[in-house]
């Protein structure tokens, strides 16, 4: 358990290095938000106010300060143009991001899992050689080029699914094809390795010689430990997703953080932005934890601490 | 005769994190007191966790001990500057174990017989060719352009001796030198290793599990167990009529360099799990027959046992 | 493998036009990109209707000919791609080499950071940059992309760097009084590089996607710049109108990435992938026990091994690593194949069980109690295999399942059908069978928590739960301490006689052979070379080779001791000489020695395979 309170004092310090390095990125490159919200030409005066009102006439200390005190305490404070917090908008965000985040994992994991074992039983098969073509091929499609024709052919062409908005689970199929496509094939072939190294390994060749069938040597044996590597890509695969989505959301309209971001980054609203890559930054840093936490209930080495060694 | 390595109290200690928090201690050498001749082979055994691969590293100057001083081929490597030292590891150099992995694997035979000079920034003429090292370990100038893995087990380790060769060091660490190599080979490259000492007055160290290798090679020995020296002496002395249970235990385990005595004074071990590394009292009561209670709380001391050997034991075996 | 030169040739004919068109888009296009012609608006490609040669592609929304856009396209994503790659890969390859190499403080400051980068949404942040720059340049675009991905480089550098400072070509350089500068640049970075191009070429890949995504959020490279990305914006506003500006740029970019992933796959140093055969005969189609029953032959030994040639085709050649080999085990008998490499010996013990590599074709006669094992079923082989035949192996940390515990390991071996105390008591028993004390402890245990010798234990109670007749070991002992491993030799030699089991015992170890076995056969590459009881062999060896080895061996352990040792060395199966294999080496090889290969006959104290073995006699 230590391992794990280790781990957990990890993730809080890379959220708040996450959050140190927006907050200065954000405030240090050239360009200031105050002068691009007003028309071109502007009295100093206006552009003055504009910052005031903003907070970013104060020193840069000053407004990290007051910035990190009000995280603290849950105020993310409140978008440059819309009326509301901060917290609000990413309340009525975030949830639609992680439903499009979570059917496409989990409909990656149902094509990729039984494809990759499949494929690994039989190496230089059929269904091997299938796998890997289309893998390769679905790896190189660009996810946004891959919506759009989503869109076209399934709601402009023929109108089968709604090819904009959040409109009941229908309209989750394409946003959910699309997303899922990439990770399905980086599952896929993750798989495929992590399980044809397990068969090839000591272990079960031991396994074939004690004369255990084929169904208990690649599910109990030779999955368990091919479920390591293939958990640790999953957590940086599923980072790439939770980063990527605003491309999807912008292609299907779908009113999650990405899109939130998007409009929030061309609108110059820098709290918004802010808000979301923080929130962004933690979830990655929660699914990682969560993998952390996988490996210890998979291997107990993780678990238990060399103990005796192995002489 | 002047003493080419000189270990006193040396301890090395190193500090493992462990998964599950909090450190550990694990003592590698536990005050180890050793002196080798110059011109000497000297024999080290021990099996894993003994501490042989500690005190190679020691000796060679790759580790830093935790205390005691050292003094190898003339000077202490932990007190001198770098420039001393490098100055230093001309005099001190080593074969290793795995022949596949002790060769640059990007480099060819040529290549990594000039590294030597290249490294002391020495002319050409100061120094002796890579085919006359080649041909002074019995490879033809063929082998110049070839690359590490096209060679094999036996001629990789002729190559590693020819670059320890290179410039003409006091002392050679061999670290298991043969224990990767087929049998039939292994000998021809031990013959090899002491003609070329006999031709260039070296000194080994000569660290190995198998005590048949080191029979053949040592004129003295040392055993490690859990990281203190428990018997030192000449490799006649040690192998006819060892005095400490575990150098017996050790040969009983040799069919070819077992006699009746040490059978029957190594005959049963017992199996007792105790952290006795680095504690005080003998580091072997655990597995020893001969225990009493004086082993759990005085740690033995290296005391001669014979005209020609030390052990540190309560209760040496009696000859 | 054939398919892995087609894709990479494939891989290759796509990338090599497409940095063709990027270099020289200026000479290559047919038009100006950004000419604007508004009464060629919206023209299809040239197939359709409505469509010229002229605009091969078609036409956007301002008339502008599609096809020299997107090679002006492939222009942009290949310099700015191109260009962030090499920088990343530049700071991260040093980065990751010194702080891999010197560790401390340096290292720890890395890793943090690179974690902290890591977890941040990079490409949220690129966007808020680039919105706010002033001009987004290709200069720009490639520094904002290198900033991002120099971290992946420092990881996986840093990685490799862990791994190859330990070895011992770098102990040796150290000692050599190499400084740490020339090992890190002498040394490790020359072998670390190799790794990287996967990468390198991987990240290329990411590059040009996430380009092209900057693009298609206007955030990319300003106009008069031209990128896929923009393109494919416009397209997707005149979806309706204008499919082909939709497609044709996507389509190049999904057509670059796929070639630079293919070259990516296709590397020579990919594991070739061995078909698990031995998996497949496991299957559950099987019906067990088809192997007991009356056997074929009335043949009284227990195992008859009858002129074994294990095969391998490689291409043109076929090499025979097994080349003949003969020899029985009897009930309740220890027997040692002994051999140094290429001798053959791991192989024909891997053929009786049937674990031999798949590519490995068997002839000649394996038969346990009259049943021929060569080419049996793979129903046979479930039956056989823990039931009749048990195999335990040289690493035991390494063949026991690291994530399971022992107890499982344990009883999945006895399979179903039997009650839950029966199993446990039997699991027990084994355990005790193997001088385990502390069963209980054993049983909740992790294979890591044992020491070596332990765990070798544990897998001489695996290998006999089914009540085997025969127990193959090969090299059990070689990685454990010596006092481990004379106990368990001892043991080992003590539990077969209470069970009357045959043991064949696969070592290189003479000591070995001396201490545990009855009868020893030697093998020298690939082929049967004296057969005899131990006793006798290591007394009066017959064959040369044998002669030598034993020689060998003693002169080690002799007072005062002797090096003697046979010139040359063992060969592999694809340098063995004509005739004799051991002629080359042999102090006694006539001229017909190098001509024929000898076959064993009878000697005073068993079999020998040599052509002048009786001369000897004679000669006295």
């Amino acid at each position: 358990m230590r391992f794990l309170a280790g781990r957990v004092i990890n993730a809080v310090l890379v959220v708040c290095g996450v959050t140190i390095l927006t907050f200065v990125i954000l405030r240090v490159v050239p360009g200031d938000p105050a002068r691009l919200m007003v028309p071109p030409g502007s009295s100093e005066d206006v552009v003055e106010n504009i910052r005031v009102e903003l907070g970013t006439d104060k020193p840069l200390l000053t407004q990290f300060v007051d910035f990190a005190r009000d995280t603290l305490r849950g105020d993310l404070g409140n978008s440059f143009r819309k009326d509301e917090s901060v917290v609000a908008l990413i309340a009525q965000t975030f949830p639609n991001t992680l439903v499009l985040t979570l059917t496409s994992v989990l409909t990656a994991l149902a094509v990729a899992v039984p494809l990759g074992v499949q494929a690994a039983r039989r190496p230089g098969g059929v269904i091997d050689r299938i796998a890997l073509a289309v893998s390769v091929a679905l790896q190189s499609m660009p996810s946004f080029w891959l919506g759009v024709l989503l869109v076209y052919a399934f709601a402009v062409r023929n109108r089968v699914f709604p090819a904009i908005g959040m409109d009941g689970l229908g309209s989750l199929v394409l946003p959910t094809i699309t997303l899922a496509t990439g990770l399905m094939a980086v599952l896929t072939r993750t798989i495929r390795e992590s399980m044809l190294s397990a068969f090839e390994s000591d272990y079960v060749r031991a396994a074939i010689a004690k004369g255990l069938s084929a169904r208990r040597i690649t599910w109990i044996h030779a999955a368990k430990n091919a479920s390591i590597p293939t958990i640790t890509v999953l957590g940086i695969q599923i980072g790439f997703v939770l980063g990527g989505t605003f491309v999807v959301e912008l292609i299907f309209n779908w009113p999650g953080t990405g899109l939130l971001a998007l409009q929030a980054i061309q609108q110059r609203d820098f709290p918004v932005v802010q808000g979301v890559v923080m929130v962004v930054a933690i979830s990655f840093v929660l699914v990682n934890l969560l993998v952390d936490v996988m490996y210890a209930v998979l291997d107990p080495r993780v678990r238990v601490g060399n103990r005796n060694g192995s002489r | 005769m002047s003493a080419m390595i000189e270990l006193v109290e040396v301890v090395k200690d190193y500090s493992l994190r462990r998964r599950s928090g909090g450190e550990a201690r694990l003592r590698a050498l536990d005050h180890i007191n050793l002196r080798i001749e110059a011109g000497s082979t000297f024999g080290l055994v021990g099996e894993s966790g003994s501490g042989k691969s500690t005190l190679t590293k020691v000796v060679l100057a790759l580790e830093a001990p935790t205390s005691g001083t050292i003094s190898v081929a003339g000077d202490n490597p932990s007190t001198q500057s770098r420039t001393q030292l490098r100055a230093w590891r001309r005099h001190v150099q080593a074969i290793f174990q795995d022949p596949y992995a002790s060769l640059a694997p990007h480099l060819t035979v040529e290549q990594i017989l000039t590294e030597p000079r290249r490294i002391h920034r020495l002319e050409e003429h100061e120094t002796i060719s890579p085919a006359d090292l080649l041909s002074e370990v019995g490879l033809g100038r063929a082998h110049l352009n070839r690359r590490s893995r096209e060679l094999s087990g036996g001629q990789r380790q002729r190559v590693s001796i020819a670059q320890a060769l290179a410039l003409r060091p006091s002392l050679v660490v061999c670290d298991e030198p043969t224990s990767a190599l087929d049998v039939s080979v292994q000998a021809n490259v031990l013959r090899l290793l002491k003609t070329l000492q006999r031709d260039h007055a070296l000194t080994y160290l000569f660290v190995s599990h198998d005590l048949a290798v080191v029979h053949a090679m040592a004129d003295e020995i040392g055993a490690l167990h859990q990281g203190r020296l428990i018997e030192s002496g000449t490799a006649d002395t040690v192998f006819r009529a060892p005095s400490h249970h575990y150098t017996a235990a050790l040969l009983a385990a040799h069919p070819g360099l077992t006699n009746e005595a040490i059978r029957t004074s190594a005959s049963r071990r017992l199996d007792i799990a105790l952290p006795t590394r680095g504690s005080v009292g003998c580091a072997y009561r655990g597995q020893c027959e001969a225990a009493t209670p004086i082993c759990h709380t005085e740690t033995p001391t290296l005391i001669p046992a014979t005209d020609l050997s030390a052990c540190a034991c309560h209760h040496p075996i009696e000859r | 493998m054939k398919s892995d030169r087609i894709a990479f040739a494939a891989g290759i004919a796509i990338v090599v036009p497409f940095a063709v068109v990027a270099l020289f888009a200026r000479w290559l296009a047919p038009s100006d990109p950004n000419l604007i012609v508004p009464d060629k608006k919206f023209r299809p490609p040239f197939w359709s209707a409505g469509g010229t040669i002229e605009h091969m592609l078609g036409t956007d929304q301002l008339g502008r000919d599609l096809l020299s856009r997107i090679m002006y396209g492939a222009q942009t994503s290949l310099y700015i791609a191109v260009g962030a790659v090499l920088i990343s890969t530049t700071i991260g390859v040093l980065v990751g080499l010194v702080s891999g190499y010197t560790g401390g403080w340096a290292d720890k400051i890395l890793m943090g950071l690179t974690e902290v980068q890591l977890a941040f949404p990079f490409i949220l942040l690129a966007l808020a940059i680039l919105s706010i720059a002033d001009t987004k340049s290709p200069p720009v675009l490639i520094g904002v992309l290198s900033i991002a991905s120099w971290v992946i480089y420092a990881r996986v550098v840093r990685a490799q760097v862990l791994i190859e400072r330990e070895k011992e070509y770098i102990l040796s350089a150290t000692v050599n009084g190499a400084t740490r500068l020339r090992i890190m640049f002498r040394y490790i970075l020359p072998n670390v590089l190799p790794l990287l191009v996967v990468i390198v070429l991987l990240q290329l890949a990411t590059m040009i996607i996430i380009e092209s995504v900057l693009a298609f959020v206007a955030l990319g490279v300003d106009p008069p710049a031209i990128s896929w990305g923009l393109i494919l914006a416009e397209g997707r506003r005149n979806i309706a109108t204008a499919w082909w500006m939709l497609a044709f740029p996507g389509f190049a970019i999904f057509l670059l990435v796929l070639g630079i992933n293919l070259i990516a796959d296709a590397r020579p140093s990919q594991r070739r992938p061995t078909v698990p055969v031995r998996l497949l005969d496991t299957d559950d189609r099987a019906t067990p026990h088809a192997a007991s029953g009356a056997s074929d032959s009335n043949s009284d030994h227990l195992l008859e091994v009858t002129d074994l040639r294990v095969r391998f085709a490689t291409g043109d050649d076929v090499l025979n690593a097994v080349d003949g080999v003969s020899f029985h085990i009897d009930r309740g008998e220890l027997v040692a194949l002994v051999g140094e490499s290429g001798s053959g010996k791991s192989l024909t013990a891997l053929s009786i069980i049937g674990l031999q590599p798949p590519a490995a074709s068997l002839s000649g006669s394996i038969q346990l109690d009259g049943h021929e094992l060569v080419r049996a079923s793979g129903a046979t082989w479930r039956s056989i295999r823990g039931r009749r035949i048990s195999m335990i192996f040289q690493n035991p940390g390494t063949s026991l399942n690291p994530l399971l515990k022992i107890r499982t390991q344990l009883i999945e071996t006895l399979g179903a059908g039997q009650s839950k105390e029966s199993v446990g008591t039997r699991c027990a028993d084994a355990l005790r069978d193997v001088n385990i004390t502390d069963v209980d402890r054993v049983m909740n245990s992790y294979p890591f928590e044992l020491s070596g010798g332990m765990q070798q234990r544990v897998m001489i109670a695996i290998a006999l739960l089914g009540e085997p007749e025969l127990l193959i070991a090969d090299e059990p002992t070689t990685a454990l301490d010596v006092t481990t491993q004379a106990q368990i030799l001892d043991e080992l030699a003590e539990l077969a006689r209470r069970r009357d089991l045959s043991v064949l015992m696969i070592t290189h170890d003479l000591g070995i052979v001396r201490r545990f076995a009855e009868r020893t056969v030697v093998m020298y590459s690939g082929r049967e070379c004296e057969t005899a009881p131990t006793r006798q062999l290591l007394d009066e060896p017959q064959h040369p080779y044998s002669r030598a080895l034993v020689e060998t061996v003693m002169a080690l352990e002799q007072t005062p001791p002797r090096l003697v040792g046979i010139d040359g060395r063992p060969p592999e199966p694809i340098d063995r000489p004509q005739g004799c294999a051991f002629a080359p080496r042999c102090d006694r090889a006539q001229d017909d020695c190098t001509t024929i290969v000898p076959t064993p006959q009878t000697t005073a104290t068993g079999r020998a395979a040599c052509l002048h073995i009786h001369d000897e006699v004679v000669a006295g």
